[in-house]
């Protein structure tokens, strides 16, 4: 089990805070494919980390819903989740954190220290097991919970604008090992970013979503044989896409201003 | 720490030390030249003399041990207590709204008035005094324990859960070792107090103990050993500080070395607010 394939079928949730009722998302709906790497792009504000939650199963839809590949065994399907920040454990060391996932699965010690140093190695942080979070770097503290939703294997990994606190050049490395790691496993991967540049350099496909009420726009699927990466120069047919991508927002947040004025 | 703090510590730490070298010698030599009564305010050397003598005698020894008796009963009782209660309150939202009044209808009283009606229901033992004594320790780590665990950072609670952790590995694994500092912090507070109460307790009454020691030495005004005593007093409190320092150290060694040494170097200020706030 290292994939799974999902549909959202006109997911809505609606928060209500002191009688006053936000809908963050609406009539939401898409599919992946197993192993597919799936970008959410747009606005800050747009329902992506509400939907994110919803695929994590920490929140429940207010309407519509979320099927799974392979729900046929009941059970609800595991999940690792990436948040921007503060994600990792303070109080556990960086292979404690690393093992967590393991460890609620009830996994030995011996075998999830070993699990979580491949990770780590994988990541360039081998030597830094025993080190705590404190001790890291905001970019090295990104990459424990990265190597933490890995090593679990589950078959769908939720990232949540992980990228977005580091600065230019530290993102492009996280980029690229995002990308090893992803060809090494092959996880289905929903990855939300408010960087068009991002989405494209590494999705197969992008969703884009509108402000609030998040809704999605329109999908654009990429070609799945180009080369990827932030270092790549896209073709012309991932340009073409990029500037519809940017159009799209743009346009979105002209609406926006529009409505403000009247 | 970095090297130009290092750098201006030292001064002041030498400062600190030429200023009580200075206060000792001139007092010592304001009481030869007879300049103030030697009967009311002894020479240093005079109340070292009698710092020797009681431990040289062992007469300070059970004084000594049941203070120190009535300090960690009543740590370790309002401790638990307050620790426990407040784990509760912390994650569950309904019971901190239903005792947040009675805290706050109970905790600003001056817990020391509570001794005369502990006396009449527990009688004049110690029992009545360690009651006053955890009482005081449990407010703080009641509190301190309550805001630890309800002021979870969210996403830590999402990743936790995520994961699969529920129930008792969410407790050990998560909820208790997020508020841990808090936790301590709150022990230290209830430490100092616990210190402080029981000296005042003992000092109503009490035949045996530090502050019991201190009330008979006034009586006799054998004031040398009252002078005697309060250097012993400073000492424990100084010494309970630094193995708290110490045990926080050992428990929470991911915590931020800057956090860390912020409140140490508050220390004493804090549980002299925290012990002015608790008697109103």
């Amino acid at each position: 089990m290292s994939e799974l394939g999902f549909r959202c079928e006109s997911v809505s949730h609606a928060f209500s805070n002191r009688g006053a009722t936000t809908v963050a998302l609406r009539d939401v709906s898409f599919s992946a494919q197993p192993g597919e790497f799936i970008c959410l792009v747009g606005p800050s504000g747009s329902g992506k980390s509400t939907l994110l939650r919803i695929l994590a199963g920490l929140l429940q839809p207010s309407s519509g819903r979320v099927i799974f590949s392979e729900e046929a065994d009941a059970t609800r399907p595991a999940t690792a989740l990436v948040f921007q920040e503060d994600g990792v454990f303070p109080w556990m060391t960086v292979r404690e954190n690393v093992a967590f996932g393991l460890e609620m699965l009830g996994v030995s010690k011996a075998e999830r220290e070993q699990r979580a140093d491949a990770l780590l190695s994988d990541v360039g942080l081998a030597n830094l097991g025993s080190s705590y979070p404190h001790e890291l770097s905001v970019g090295m503290r990104q990459r424990v919970g990265v190597a933490r939703a890995f090593v679990a294997d589950v078959p769908l990994l939720l990232m949540d604008e992980p990228f977005g606190a580091l600065d230019a050049l530290t993102r492009r490395v996280m980029q690229e090992q995002l990308l090893r790691l992803w060809r090494l496993h092959r996880h289905t991967l929903v990855f939300v970013t408010h960087d068009v540049e991002e989405a494209i350099a590494l999705a197969d496909r992008i969703v884009v979503f509108t402000d609030r009420p998040g809704r999605v726009l329109r999908e654009f699927v990429l070609p799945a044989e180009r080369s990827r990466g932030p270092s790549t120069e896209p073709m012309p047919e991932v340009q073409e896409i990029s500037r519809q991508v940017w159009s799209l927002l743009l346009g979105g947040v002209e609406d926006a201003s529009a409505r403000m004025e009247q | 720490m970095n090297p130009i703090q290092s750098r201006a510590r030292i001064p002041s730490r030498l400062i600190s030390v030429v200023i009580a070298l200075a206060a000792i010698l001139a007092w010592e030599a304001m009481s030869r030249a007879g300049s103030i009564s030697p009967f009311l305010a002894p020479a240093p050397s005079a109340v070292v003399e009698a710092l020797f003598a009681l431990f040289v005698t062992g007469e300070i020894l059970p004084h000594l041990l049941a203070t120190l008796y009535r300090v960690f009963a009543g740590l370790f009782i309002g401790g638990v207590a307050g620790g426990v209660l407040g784990l509760l309150m912390g994650a569950i939202p309904r019971l901190r709204e239903i005792a947040d009044p009675f805290v706050a209808a109970v905790h600003p009283l001056p817990k020391i008035a509570i001794l005369p009606l502990f006396m009449a229901l527990l009688g004049i033992g110690d029992a009545s005094r360690i009651a006053v004594i955890s009482l005081g320790v449990f407010f703080p780590m009641m509190i301190n324990t309550m805001s630890g665990v309800s002021q979870i950072n969210q996403t830590h609670l999402d990743v936790a859960r995520n994961y699969g952790a529920g129930g008792a590995k969410l407790l050990t694994r998560v909820l208790l070792p997020a508020s841990l500092p808090m936790m301590l912090s709150g022990l230290r507070i209830g430490m100092n107090l616990a210190l402080l109460f029981t000296i005042t307790t003992e000092i109503a009454g009490a035949t045996v103990g530090l502050g019991a020691l201190m009330w008979m030495s006034w009586e006799v005004l054998r004031l040398e050993n009252l002078y005697a005593v309060l250097v012993v007093i400073m000492v424990l409190g100084l010494t309970c500080n630094m193995a708290m320092k110490f045990l926080t150290q050992a428990l929470t060694p991911w915590s931020p070395a800057e956090e860390r040494t912020s409140s140490q170097s508050t220390l004493a200020s804090q549980s002299l607010i925290a012990s002015l706030k608790d008697n109103g």
